[in-house]
């Protein structure tokens, strides 16, 4: 009998490490597919920024976008994901309740040197860091992306990638650190809860293309001296459109990115967690990104018709969801997706005739449906518990969801955003680096400095073939 | 840099397996590339702003 009992604990303990492998080798799987999804986002915003531009910018808005993504992913290894671990507890770099975060932690996971350097490189033993951090750089370049076309066809190239670098590298960092992190202030002592990123990914991208606007200025011919403004349009609206979509699909897999997968290493229970170790899963994200995709475009569709907008109302109500997606009800969702794809165009419009230039309306898309979002979810979620069990303060009473809260989360995402962006591009712009030479504008950024030709052959319409 | 590991062989290795651990090297290398980023970076602004003055 005894024999038989000792045969069956270790056929158990067979089984259990082999689930454990199992479930391993999952959360490593579905974390690196994050990433080529969260790529599509980049070929979208890619399309988009060429499409928005004129023919004669198409190219460089083009390179601009590209060097973005890869000047981004290798500062968010050299420091990013440092400020990710280093900062939550705010400036004084202290360990978090929770014991992962602070100076110390951070020095002990996140330097590419020292010993910090075996979970940043290839890891027998550490199967999820690569993926985590992956998954991570590429919210860091979409926040590059989200800023990138609201400055096209006046701005220079490397000023502009000095900016991205900052935007990818640490300012949406450190509103991850407070406001994504269980250990993070701002979800500690104000109940902060952004699911998807409304306010600490798109929020902070936005206003801090506000604060480099202000500096940019208008492109040349944008406004009137009586203050009116003009429609530049793209040079090609269906690749825009397409391109929008492609952000849509690729929104999937930020979303992805955004649940914990729940058994790993990371994850603080059996299930599906959020980042805040609060439950929600892959269903509840099914329901509610379809329903908020759906009506963004209904909104925008209703007042506009035209589908520049409809597509960017697609974003909208992903954007003013984003915050609540692991709990909203679907129904709701939809009627907050609707709603938000009605405010967008005047929400625009607003900004134009504030005399800001946003060339494909990044800050209101980002910016004004970040903030609708995440003060929404205030009003609705209030009351609910802003950290799982596992994750709350041990002893103390679990931070729960505000209005209060959400508008503190806000105001300190839009602060970090605008001050982040401002102060850096007035900076470049007293240097010289941040604006193209009117000369330049004019002629057209692919006619001064790109070696190659958007349409060598020009867009000729060719004849049907003869039946 | 050479095989961190005392045994030349993969039998029994677990851990870190990339070229230079346990070595002064990888922060080496992020600092080269740190640099070299900043060198590209302001190479390329030297070679756009000539272009920029070209153009007048």
């Amino acid at each position: 009998m005894e024999e038989q009992l000792a045969e069956l604990a270790a056929q158990v303990a067979a089984i259990e490490s082999k689930g454990n492998l199992t479930n391993t080798m999952f959360a490593e799987l579905y974390y690196y597919l994050t990433i080529p999804l969260m790529i599509i986002i980049h070929a979208g915003f890619l399309a988009y920024e060429m499409g928005a531009s004129r023919a004669k910018n198409a190219l460089s808005s083009g390179v601009k976008n590209i060097l973005a993504f890869a000047f981004v992913i290798p500062a968010f290894y050299f420091f990013g994901w440092w400020v990710y671990w280093g900062f939550p507890t705010g400036f004084s770099f202290s360990e978090g309740p929770n014991g992962i975060s602070g100076a110390e932690y951070a020095n002990a996971i996140a330097w590419a040197w020292g010993p910090s350097a075996e979970f940043m490189g290839p890891n027998t033993e550490d199967q999820i860091d690569g993926v985590f951090w992956g998954a991570f750089a590429l919210f860091a370049a979409t926040t590059a992306s989200i800023f990138s076309g609201a400055v096209i066809e006046r701005i220079q190239t490397v000023g502009f990638v000095i900016l991205a670098i900052i935007l990818g590298g640490f300012s949406w960092t450190l509103g991850a650190a407070w406001g994504w992190h269980s250990d993070g202030w701002l979800v500690q002592s104000w109940g902060v809860h952004d699911f998807g990123a409304a306010g600490l990914v798109h929020a902070i991208a936005a206003f801090f293309a506000l604060g480099v606007l202000i500096n940019l200025g208008p492109r040349i011919g944008k406004f009137n001296p009586d203050g009116t403004a003009n429609d530049i349009a793209g040079h090609n609206l269906p690749f825009t459109a397409t391109g929008l979509m492609l952000i849509v699909v690729g929104f999937w897999g930020f979303l992805m990115g955004c649940l914990v997968v729940g058994g790993e290493a990371w994850s603080w229970s059996g299930n599906w967690n959020t980042i805040y170790g609060t439950p929600s899963n892959l269903s509840a994200l099914s329901f509610n990104i379809l329903m908020a995709v759906g009506g963004g475009i209904i909104g925008a569709w209703a007042f506009t018709r035209d589908p520049f907008w409809m597509m960017s109302g697609a974003l909208a109500g992903l954007i003013s969801t984003a915050s609540g997606l692991d709990i909203y009800w679907p129904s709701l969702t939809f009627l907050i997706a609707i709603s938000a794809g009605i405010l967008l165009k005047p929400a625009a419009t607003i900004l134009e005739n504030m005399g800001i230039d946003d060339a494909v309306g990044a800050v209101t898309v980002h910016g004004t449906m970040g903030v609708y979002g995440m003060l929404l979810l205030g009003i609705f979620a209030s009351g609910y518990p802003a950290l799982g069990e596992a994750a709350a303060f041990s002893g103390d009473e679990v931070p729960t969801i505000s209005f209060i809260g959400q508008l503190v989360g806000i105001v300190v995402f839009v602060l970090i955003g605008f001050i982040t962006g401002y102060v850096p591009s007035l900076i470049l712009k007293m240097m010289g680096m941040l604006r193209v030479p009117e000369a330049v504008e004019i002629a057209g950024l692919d006619t001064v400095k790109v070696p190659a030709q958007a349409y060598p052959e020009g867009i000729a319409a060719s004849p049907p073939a003869s039946s | 840099m050479g095989f961190p590991y005392d045994q030349g062989t993969w039998e029994g290795v677990s851990g870190a397996i990339f070229m230079g651990f346990g070595s002064a090297m990888p922060g080496i290398f992020t600092v080269i590339a740190i640099a070299v980023s900043v060198a590209l970076l302001a190479i390329g602004q030297k070679t756009e702003a000539a272009k920029y003055r070209d153009h007048k």
